[in-house]
């Protein structure tokens, strides 16, 4: 997969903050610009990329022992309280974590965990439409998705789905394609299978 | 072993109890306090302090106007700025392998209006080199350590210079307020009883020159400087209320009520109250006193032209007390800058100016903190093949053998 000349600031979402084989969190340069769950994104540089899916969104006080409190009883509206308390947007924190899917290196692209995780500080960014496209011709991550150890993991896998589905160029033979692999990973729960595919029509 | 805390629980009731006596008769003497804040007479009041100002063994404010006033706060600027720092310090430990302190500088800046911002960051600095951890006197061969005390009033000195750097570096076309934690008047050095060239080096040379530099650069900006107080603990308008109306007279204000000799409390006695009682009874939320002159002689001595002014502003849900220097009083605008913008301040809060609470977030050094300064100290001198001396008391209470 051609990444070079993505790696330009627009793209980048944040820095990897910790890391595991299976899993990362992303600290977001801005605070609420996450990508949205489901997001293919990749972190690293040529020749040693991770790629992972967003699974979970988190904003919170930077500092666990300060909890925010409420400050808008006297605002008009939501932005008001963050021009009337400056600070806030210094002292909170947009992170997510991801699952990871693949991996690129010398010897191409990946669908399974890599062998080593990605380093503390590596810039996240947003894949673009191409590598999104790219990386999900094969839909093997879908298996690595329903293996993943992350809660709301339907909801997931859901979100992931209908997000490639647009990189496509039909994005309903896509998600055609995706409902087929689904029921063969989820033989024998066919609940689950269809909360999933309720999910990917809407 | 821990606190014994049963028995310490039955001495905590017993000086509850001691407490509640000595109070029974707070109401009257409140009573009495704004009854003499109501008919205070400026004029008397300020020859006879004149007249006994050598004599006078408690402290009493310079009042400078009728002090039962009250204003409320002007309007605020669309745009304006707060900067504040606070400031922590890592004490020389005799017990650690190396001797040094450490000063963490916590500066904010907040920005509101059009273009609202904030800057939050933290400045550590190691002081480890010889003239560094003595204050030396070179003219008579003296030094004193810097620890303790005087490495709090370091602290000070620090503070002020960051917030002096810290403004610097501000656009000047935007409405400031300049803010520090604690008093302006007393940085814990006491000119008569601190050696003089101590007093001289971080009071002269370190904090009031920090003063005027801050005085310098609200030459070519509206700029205020101020320095709040949290449930201040001050009687120096209590002072003058004593002075100014003991039953005892002048002479006699000193001993009125005084156990030691045996004499009952006069009809019209103040004594045991605090400045922000009075103002309690005094002042609506929002508003603030009016300004009176601080009675300290260090003041007097050793600030030149930043005298200190202060005075109490119910901020909502408490008195504070604000000191300012002389030239921020003594401007009818900069004086309502102070007072509007730190009202603002502790309504965003809310209860405490939230600049403040963030420069001390940022300043803050915890416990845990203090171990692993105490532990990177040791490992860089081991690094660096040095002998690691700890004391056997420190190594006792680090291991603690059962």
């Amino acid at each position: 997969m051609a990444v070079k000349g993505k790696t330009a600031k627009a793209h980048r979402v944040g820095e990897v903050v910790s890391a595991s084989t299976a899993a990362f969190q992303v600290h977001c340069h801005k605070l609420y610009e996450a990508p949205p769950l489901g997001s293919l994104i990749r972190c690293g540089t040529d020749g040693s990329l991770v790629y992972g899916v967003v699974a979970n969104i988190l904003t919170e006080s930077l500092d666990p022992s300060r909890k925010p409190i409420a400050r808008g009883a006297d605002e008009d509206s939501e932005e008001a309280v963050y021009r009337s308390n400056p600070q806030l947007t210094r002292l909170l924190a947009t992170r997510f974590d991801a699952v990871a899917v693949g991996f690129q290196d010398s010897g191409g692209l990946h669908r399974y965990l890599a062998p080593l995780p990605p380093r503390v500080h590596s810039f996240a960014y947003r894949c673009d439409e191409g590598e999104a496209r790219e990386f999900t011709e094969s839909l093997e991550p879908i298996a690595v998705l329903l293996g993943a150890p992350i809660a709301s993991q339907d909801e997931v896998v859901a979100a992931f789905l209908r997000l490639a589905s647009r990189a496509h160029p039909d994005p309903q033979a896509f998600l055609v394609r995706a409902g087929k692999e689904l029921a063969v990973q989820l033989i024998g729960q066919s609940q689950r299978l269809n909360a999933i595919l309720r999910r990917l029509s809407r | 072993m821990a606190l014994d805390l049963a028995r310490t629980a039955l001495q905590i009731d017993d000086m509850a109890l001691a407490i509640r006596e000595r109070d029974t008769g707070r109401r009257q003497r409140l009573h009495n306090a704004v009854t003499a804040i109501g008919a205070f007479d400026v004029e008397r009041y300020e020859a006879l302090r004149a007249q006994n100002e050598a004599s006078i063994r408690y402290p009493a404010a310079v009042v400078l106007e009728p002090p039962g006033a009250a204003y409320d706060a002007p309007a605020l600027p669309d745009d304006f700025c707060v900067a504040a720092v606070d400031g922590s310090y890592i004490d020389v430990d005799r017990h650690m392998a190396a001797q040094c302190y450490l000063i963490n500088i916590g500066t904010v800046t907040l920005t509101y209006g059009t273009h609202p911002d904030a800057r939050l960051e933290s400045h550590p600095r190691l002081y480890a080199q010889d003239d560094e951890l003595v204050v030396y006197d070179e003219a008579n061969g003296q030094s004193q350590s810097v620890e303790g005390s005087v490495l709090s009033a370091k602290r000070t000195v620090e503070e002020t210079a960051a917030l002096a750097a810290l403004v610097r570096d501000l656009p000047s076309g935007t409405p400031t307020l300049a803010l520090t934690d604690g008093s302006l008047a007393y940085i814990g050095l006491t000119a008569g009883k601190d050696p003089p060239f101590v007093v001289r080096e971080l009071l002269e040379d370190g904090f009031v020159a920090a003063l005027q530099e801050l005085h310098h650069l609200a030459r070519s900006r509206r700029l205020a400087v101020a320095g709040y107080i949290s449930l201040p603990g001050a009687d120096e308008v209590v002072g003058a209320l004593r002075l100014a109306g003991c039953g005892y007279g002048v002479e006699g204000s000193r001993r009125c009520g005084a156990p030691s000799v045996g004499r009952a409390p006069c009809d019209v006695c103040v004594g045991g109250l605090r400045d922000r009682d009075v103002f309690a009874a005094l002042l609506q939320p929002g508003q603030r006193s009016p300004v009176f002159g601080s009675s300290s002689g260090t003041v007097a001595q050793c600030y030149g032209d930043q005298a200190v002014r202060f005075f109490y502003l119910n901020a909502g849900t408490e008195i504070a007390r604000v000191d300012l220097p002389a030239w921020v009083a003594d401007d009818a605008d900069l004086l309502g800058l102070t007072h509007g913008l730190i009202l603002d301040q502790c309504r965003r809060g809310p209860g405490y100016p939230i600049a403040l609470m963030e420069a001390h977030e940022q300043a803050v050094v915890s416990g845990g903190d203090r171990q692993r300064f105490a532990e990177l100290v040791e490992q860089a001198l081991q690094n660096n093949r040095l002998p690691v001396n700890t004391s056997e008391k420190s190594r006792s209470k680090r291991l603690r053998w059962l």
